[in-house]
């Protein structure tokens, strides 16, 4: 805590400056007089273990929402860094709380300790005391820079997309400082301990609404809410591809500073000398204040986000394409050290693939997505979870996200079928499902089957009672056809990895009963990658590829090398790829029908469209 | 190596019956006078705005479980406001009047808790609204406010103020006892929220017979560490002089002798001595 010995730093640091030049010579010495009581009180704050436990908290929470879990794919396993770095000045809440109660303290400890009078008899001045107290913002600013650094370290160790933005780390700092400057002033007109604490549970309680992005209760409007230290937009930062980032606006490194010399002008306001000076840069610092708040509050700019609107849309428009061992990877340029991670997975492909025109395959990187949410779009009320009505841009987008997974022509410049990936890739014990996902988008490419679905509208009547209606987009399903099987051997093979994800993808317990116009068909449904439907082969094309594993790889090449093309017909059965390989041919168990029903008030079961035998 | 705690016989031991009597009324104006009611009311307003604002923003989003994280939000003003109240800028002073040293405490806290009941009553009567109005938006049958159990973890918080704030003025840091004791309850029911022993249960309505248990469970524990924490600051505010004193029986009892006469009572030096 900062109440220790009180009286050291003023009269050491007289003692010190009047030992060498005597006090006739104080004035002169104010300056160092200062700067001794500043970095004495600046070194107590560092210790103050409430800047302390302030700090001790930021780091768990840095930790907490940073680290990467193994959870399932497609959860996202990797950090932007355009929202990590507003995340990271987010968590150094805890510290400006722990800044603003020791700053608190250490201004009213003159009274608390009933020194007030002692004090008046010192040569130093009050004001070159608070001066002090200002300057000692130091101490906790030097944590928080050594926090800030340790951050990015961290972060940057783990698997991280693009560049922090060291103007909003700075952002930080500017955060400790408000709290720190706040603090004196409390200090300096209400000096209750009790004040720091009620001003710090309040401003807690506010920014614990703002940084939560999903359960927050409250819901502002627009730029509202950056008119309070610091907002964690997460919602609308992990679904942008950093080309265009929002938030936070530039404009509120201005609020803050002249928060900060607001706050500064209060503290020195009772023991100014020149109370015009002080008065005039209040006004200065209220003209900033005021301008940066007006500024924020218009929010994002139509014109930005027609821009993040178009970097969606017209993909093309702002991609990078690098062509590796002959295929092209388009991505957004944040997402460049991905490339060769997906590299690995498609050239799996490709290796075993016979006489395969790599030059003809175009990787994609598409944008699925959705950050046309508060507060980028606005909230319907203040308590209301949901955005209001969408934009015409937002209309838009969500569009075009919607065709991506219908029209295989949607985007000029791709493969055809497409393969697209997107921001999602695995890491660690989900990098086997990410590049299974890429392995299958790319093993339909090479097999011919098709990447995209058909869009139907159904109005279904459930048996017992009640309808269910809506859109689907249905993938075909390879029935008996040679190429399924193909098509899941090339992407179980792709790499190790992959082959341990698919072992798991095509478990017993992963059969699904899919009805394929008056059929039903046992089923296994292998995601691909991004928007892509995937592959929904038979449980007897799935079998087979397992069988095919077994073998050697080069005798099921030379095999499908003989006749590649007529193997990749709909015509080529399973049963011919498996008489061709001399292995027997595994059995399609029978698939009973799963049509949702209802009994009683409660319905059991989701009701899928019957889809097509892909031609 | 023997431990011994000594008490001085107090003054008031010489004062009889009658002047006791109107020596206390004295006291109670005085002590209610001396009493630090602002960070207290300033602790239970803040609390009662924090129930308020639980209150207007009841409905569309807030849920049950969020209003228990509210209220219990809510009370952290409170406690903080009670790790005040034991502080006495003029111990020193307060030492020397002829009254049992946990007389003023016991009386500042006997006042403090007609307010923090006022303030509790108020808050759960203004939760409960909230509470009907979040379940009539959920579609969700109605519930009561589980007050008791809540007003069982208020209580417990409030007590472990009071005992860390008595247990830090027998210390070099009694000008900051008030802020650490409040600081450090507050960090207790963080760190207690994190710790996998469900002392805050969340659902308030619709409960299954498992989550009653774990209420009332919980409730227990809480009012048996609000009994422990009370125990503890009443204790420590029995004597703040008293000190546990190392009696080196083999090799300090000549110089004992030379200092007293045959085991007669030693006070501390900083302590009050015999009337």
């Amino acid at each position: 805590m900062t109440g220790g010995s009180a009286l050291n730093a003023p009269s050491r640091a007289v003692g010190d400056a009047s030992a060498g030049r005597g006090l006739a010579n104080l004035r002169g010495t104010g300056r160092s007089v200062l700067m001794l009581a500043g970095w004495r009180e600046a070194r107590w704050l560092m210790r103050s273990p409430l800047v302390l436990g302030g700090l001790a908290v930021s780091v768990w929470l840095v930790w907490l929402n940073n680290r990467i879990r193994p959870g399932d794919f497609p959860e996202p396993a990797t950090i932007f860094w355009w929202a990590a770095d507003v995340n990271v000045v987010a968590c150094l809440l805890p510290t400006t709380g722990g800044a603003l109660l020791a700053a608190q303290l250490a201004a009213g400890r003159s009274r608390r300790d009933g020194m007030e009078h002692l004090y008046r008899t010192y040569p130093a001045s009050a004001a070159t005391r608070s001066g002090a107290h200002l300057l000692s913002l130091a101490g906790p600013l030097i944590l928080a820079v050594v926090f800030i650094v340790a951050a990015v370290a961290w972060v940057a160790a783990q698997p991280a997309i693009g560049q922090p933005r060291w103007w909003v780390l700075a952002a930080g700092l500017l955060l400790v400082a408000l709290g720190g400057v706040l603090g004196t002033a409390l200090g300096s007109w209400l000096r209750h301990p009790m004040t720091g604490i009620l001003v710090a549970l309040a401003l807690g309680l506010i920014e614990i609404d703002l940084v939560l992005t999903y359960s927050n209760p409250i819901h502002l409007a627009g730029g509202i809410e950056w008119l309070f230290p610091w907002v964690d937009t997460a919602g609308v930062l992990t679904a942008l591809p950093g080309l265009t980032v929002p938030y936070p606006p530039p404009a509120h490194l201005a609020e803050l500073a002249g928060l900060i010399a607001l706050a500064g002008v209060a503290a020195l306001w009772p023991v100014a000398a020149s109370r015009r000076a002080v008065a005039t840069i209040a006004v200065a610092a209220l003209a900033i204040t005021g301008w940066s708040g007006w500024d924020q509050v218009q929010g994002v700019s139509t014109k930005t986000q027609a821009a993040m609107a178009s970097q969606v849309i017209l993909p093309g428009s702002v991609q990078r394409c690098q062509l590796i061992d002959g295929v092209r990877y388009c991505y957004y340029p944040a997402f460049a050290p991905l490339a060769r991670q997906w590299a690995d997975a498609v050239d799996g492909v490709l290796a075993r693939v016979p006489g395969a025109a790599r030059t003809a395959l175009t990787v994609r990187q598409v944008w699925d997505g959705n950050f046309f949410v508060p507060p980028l779009l606005a909230p319907t009320g203040l308590t209301s979870n949901g955005g209001g009505a969408p934009s015409k841009l937002a209309t838009t987008v969500s569009n075009f996200q919607g065709a991506l997974s219908k029209d295989p022509r949607l985007i000029i410049g791709s493969s055809m079928p497409p393969v697209y990936t997107d921001a999602n890739w695995g890491t660690g014990s989900t990098l086997g499902a990410a590049q299974l996902a890429l392995a299958i988008s790319a093993a339909e490419w090479a097999t011919g089957l098709p990447t995209t679905g058909r869009a139907v509208s159904y109005n279904y009547a459930i048996p017992g009672g009640g309808s269910t209606s809506g859109t689907a987009v249905l993938a075909c399903v390879p029935v008996g056809q040679a190429r399924a099987a193909i098509a899941a051997w090339l992407a179980a093979g792709a790499t190790p990895a992959a082959r341990s994800a698919f072992v798991s993808s095509a478990a017993p317990g992963a059969v699904v009963s899919t009805q394929v116009g008056r059929d039903w068909v046992a089923t296994v449904q292998l995601a691909g990658s991004g928007p892509s439907v995937g592959l929904n082969a038979t449980v007897q094309a799935v079998a087979l590829a397992r069988r095919m594993l077994r073998l050697p790889a080069r005798q099921v090449e030379s095999v499908l090398a003989r006749r590649w093309e007529s193997w990749l017909r709909p015509a080529a059965t399973t049963a011919e790829l498996a008489s061709a390989l001399a292995v027997p041919l595994p059995r399609q168990p029978v698939a009973r029908p799963s049509l949702p029903y209802t009994r009683g008030s409660a319905t059991y079961g989701i009701y899928t469209p019957p889809t097509q035998t892909c031609g | 190596m023997r431990l011994t705690a000594e008490r001085p016989v107090a003054a008031h031991v010489a004062a009889d019956t009658n002047h006791r009597r109107c020596a206390k009324a004295a006291l109670t104006g005085h002590v209610a006078r001396l009493t630090p009611w602002g960070p207290l009311l300033a602790g239970c307003l803040a609390g009662i705005g924090v129930t308020l604002a639980l209150r207007i923003f009841a409905g569309q989003s807030e849920s049950a479980a969020a209003l228990g994280v509210g209220v219990r939000a809510s009370f952290l003003p409170l406690t903080a406001g009670v790790a005040f109240l034991l502080h006495d800028p003029a111990r020193q002073l307060t030492g020397a009047l002829p009254a049992r040293a946990w007389l003023t405490p016991a009386m500042r806290a006997g006042l403090a808790l007609l307010v923090l009941c006022g303030s509790c009553t108020l808050q759960f009567a203004v939760a409960a609204g909230a509470l009907a109005v979040d379940l009539r938006a959920a579609g969700q049958p109605s519930a009561g406010l589980p007050w008791l159990a809540l007003a069982g973890e208020l209580a417990a918080w409030c007590a472990v103020a009071l005992a860390l704030a008595a247990g830090l003025e027998r210390t070099r840091w009694q000008n900051l006892a008030g802020v650490i004791a409040a600081m450090g309850a507050m960090a207790m029911v963080g760190a207690l929220a994190r710790a996998p022993f469900h002392l805050f249960s969340a659902t308030i309505a619709d409960m299954t017979r498992a989550q009653q248990q774990q209420w009332t469970l919980a409730w227990q524990l809480w009012v048996a560490a609000g009994i422990a924490a009370g125990c503890a600051a009443a204790w420590a505010v029995g004597d703040p002089w008293r000190r546990a004193r190392v009696q080196i029986v083999r090799h300090v009892q000549p110089i004992l002798g030379r200092a007293g006469t045959n085991g007669a009572t030693q006070t501390d030096q900083r302590g009050r001595g015999p009337a």
